[in-house]
């Protein structure tokens, strides 16, 4: 079977007075149809900048994309035009971004804001697209959704506002949902909410899903499948069963490490990873993470490791795995 | 909405009264010439300077006075003028608040109509020359006052007419159109310059933000992510600038309308100051105040229209 989605040595990189931030440095990653794959990574890892690159949202300058492709059904992204990305957005991939409060435009109703993505992608009338919408806000779980529609963002809760988020983001059947942080800026409680919401309504409309998250505890109750990114490369990329059970990565295992434990015994202290992530400006010559790693030897500090299969479907970067 | 409104045009009223009080009280108050002994000249009697005093409500002390004044006020009326015997107020202002309106609607809507494109395209093509070009254009405009624009304006029209070409009059406003196209483009010109420089600050905020990238991630059109998504938020800003500066625009533009000898509200006002005629400067100042607040009124009217998370509060 094809892949939905796949990206092959994405490098992004951001112009700036201070010279060339490389971003995301040679990602190649691929989704299936209907498999939800887990990003996770700290801040400044690469995570988002991957997701905005595929859908072509980042400011072209201060950003540019020099990935060999990003294949999506055997088109290109990156060689689309403006008509035929506009025609993808919203309609073949949408997006769900991090913070609710402010993804959404304060002064157009959520149910213009639902059937504007509606109207564009599934060739209905202005009737239909509000009927669609009603129907999408009932779907996500917001009550009395015919009243609903005519509501303004500033009247609904952050977690009511990402449920709108997914409405409109699933509301054309995407094929493919790409979630930058969907749960951050939110409630403990609500994020469970929502996770099990994107849960439901993605197996229910077999959509894939991206979902970039920094929380390992959201990795292991959503996705199949995680890739793991450290200073814009993917460090390691496994099943999520493998990756739990067994990192190969020495971030991967520190990652893993520095998570408190509801058995971990009294008193235990966290394990935090010590030092720095890398200057994006200045990249190290050999591993990104070698500074950092326990186990580094010479040879890390002087190349870098590729990703390389450490077990039948597990890949990992690293020299010296598990 | 409707309480609102009467708690917005009560607040206006007092606004208004007290704006009276303090030109009721600098009039009263300015050093200079008893303007009665002003109207009579050098050689008068007694008598004939009591009844002017009692025609003109001067017998009287001055709170009675600023309430007669008040009084006259609600019933349109400004008093009399001390420099023109026999001339009401009304007579002089009220012919020269058509010819400002005329002025100042007129140049308002060209600043508008130049200066908002001009900022939305600097901001979509910021850093790059165009951008660039048009905001140090605007910049120009914006730091040059009319009293430079026009002795170089009527400079140029000089030599137009030793060389026997086609001009523009230099001064005057009725008779036809072609005194009315300087004015209103000098008077223009620092407002598109303003214009233009805030709505590229505020359009530059506003597509920076989290909505417009939901937006394209949308698949909109960039057309409509600008025009439906950023501006109609950049339009709050904009819109409690643009409110009042309508208001100084329509009410007098003092350096205008005295370079080119305009009659509008903004010359009587000059003139009223050199011939020391307070009931005249009483009024243009009451005018040029009531233009201010109720374009404010206008404007949070129209912010709750623009913005749904007023209309609740």
């Amino acid at each position: 079977m094809p892949h939905l989605l796949e990206v092959a040595n994405l490098t992004t990189e951001f112009h700036t007075r201070a010279g060339i931030v490389k971003a995301v440095n040679g990602v190649n990653l691929f989704i299936d149809p209907g498999e939800t794959l887990g990003i996770v990574g700290e801040s400044g890892s690469g995570k988002s900048v991957t997701a905005l690159s595929i859908l072509r949202l980042l400011p072209t300058p201060p950003a540019s994309i020099t990935g060999n492709q990003i294949l999506y059904q055997n088109q290109d992204i990156l060689k689309l035009n403006e008509k035929q990305l506009r025609a993808l957005r919203g309609g073949k991939i949408s997006m769900i971004f991090q913070d609710p409060m402010t993804s959404l435009n304060p002064v157009y109703t959520v149910g213009f804001q639902i059937a504007e993505s509606v109207r564009l992608h599934m060739n209905l009338g202005r009737k239909e697209a509000i009927d669609r919408a009603i129907d999408m806000l009932d779907k996500v779980g917001i009550p009395s959704a015919a009243k609903r529609i005519n509501s303004y963002p500033h009247e609904f809760s952050g977690g009511m506002r990402q449920r709108v988020m997914i409405a409109i983001a699933l509301s054309c059947n995407p094929e493919l949902l790409i979630a930058d942080e969907p749960t951050t800026a939110l409630d403990v409680t609500i994020q469970a909410q929502i996770l099990e919401l994107m849960k439901g309504l993605t197996h229910e409309f077999h959509t894939a899903v991206m979902l970039i998250t920094h929380d390992m505890g959201v990795v292991a109750g959503s996705t199949q499948r995680v890739v793991v990114m450290y200073a814009g490369s993917i460090v390691e990329s496994a099943t999520t069963t493998q990756l739990f059970a067994m990192p190969a990565h020495q971030y991967t295992k520190a990652l893993l490490r520095s998570i408190p434990r509801l058995d971990d015994e009294d008193g235990k202290r966290l394990e935090p990873i010590t030092g720095q992530p890398p200057d994006l400006l200045h990249l190290p010559k050999g591993c990104p993470f070698a500074a950092r790693c326990p186990k580094a030897q010479q040879q890390c500090k002087e190349s870098v490791p590729a990703l390389t299969e450490v077990q039948p479907g597990q890949f990992a970067a690293c020299f010296y795995p598990f | 909405m409707l309480k609102f409104l009467v708690r917005r045009v009560l607040g206006l009223v007092f606004v208004i009264i007290g704006v009276t009080f303090v030109t009721y009280a600098m009039g009263y108050l300015a050093p200079g010439q008893d303007p009665i002994k002003a109207l009579l000249g050098q050689h008068y009697t007694l008598a004939a300077y009591h009844n002017l005093q009692v025609k003109y409500g001067l017998d009287k002390p001055w709170e009675i006075q600023y309430l007669n004044f008040l009084w006259n006020l609600l019933h349109g009326n400004f008093g009399l003028s001390y420099r023109y015997p026999g001339q009401s107020v009304n007579d002089i202002i009220l012919p020269s608040i058509g010819v400002s309106v005329e002025l100042g609607l007129s140049a308002f809507i060209l600043a508008l109509f130049i200066g908002i494109p001009t900022g939305v395209a600097a901001a979509l093509q910021r850093g790059k020359w165009i951008d660039t070009t048009l905001m140090g254009t605007m910049l120009f405009l914006y730091a040059i006052p009319a009293f430079v624009f026009i002795p170089f304006y009527q400079v140029l029209m000089d030599i137009l007419v030793a060389h026997n070409l086609p001009y523009l009059p230099v001064s005057g406003w009725e008779g036809s159109i072609y005194f009315k196209i300087a004015p209103i483009i000098i008077l223009a010109l620092t407002n598109t310059g303003y214009y233009a420089r805030i709505t590229r600050t505020v359009m530059l905020e506003v597509l920076g933000q989290d909505f417009v990238r939901t937006a394209r991630s949308k698949g909109v059109s960039e057309r409509a992510v600008i025009y439906i998504h950023a501006f109609r938020n950049a339009m709050l800003p904009l819109l409690s600038v643009i409110g009042p500066s309508l208001a100084y625009l329509v009410s007098g533009a003092f350096v205008v309308e005295d370079l080119f000898n305009i009659p509008g509200v903004g010359y009587q006002g000059i003139n009223a100051v050199f011939n020391r005629d307070w009931p005249v400067l009483q009024a243009t100042v009451v005018i040029l105040a009531t233009a201010v607040v109720v374009m404010n009124l206008v404007t949070d009217i129209l912010y709750s229209i623009v913005d749904p998370r007023i209309r609740v509060s």
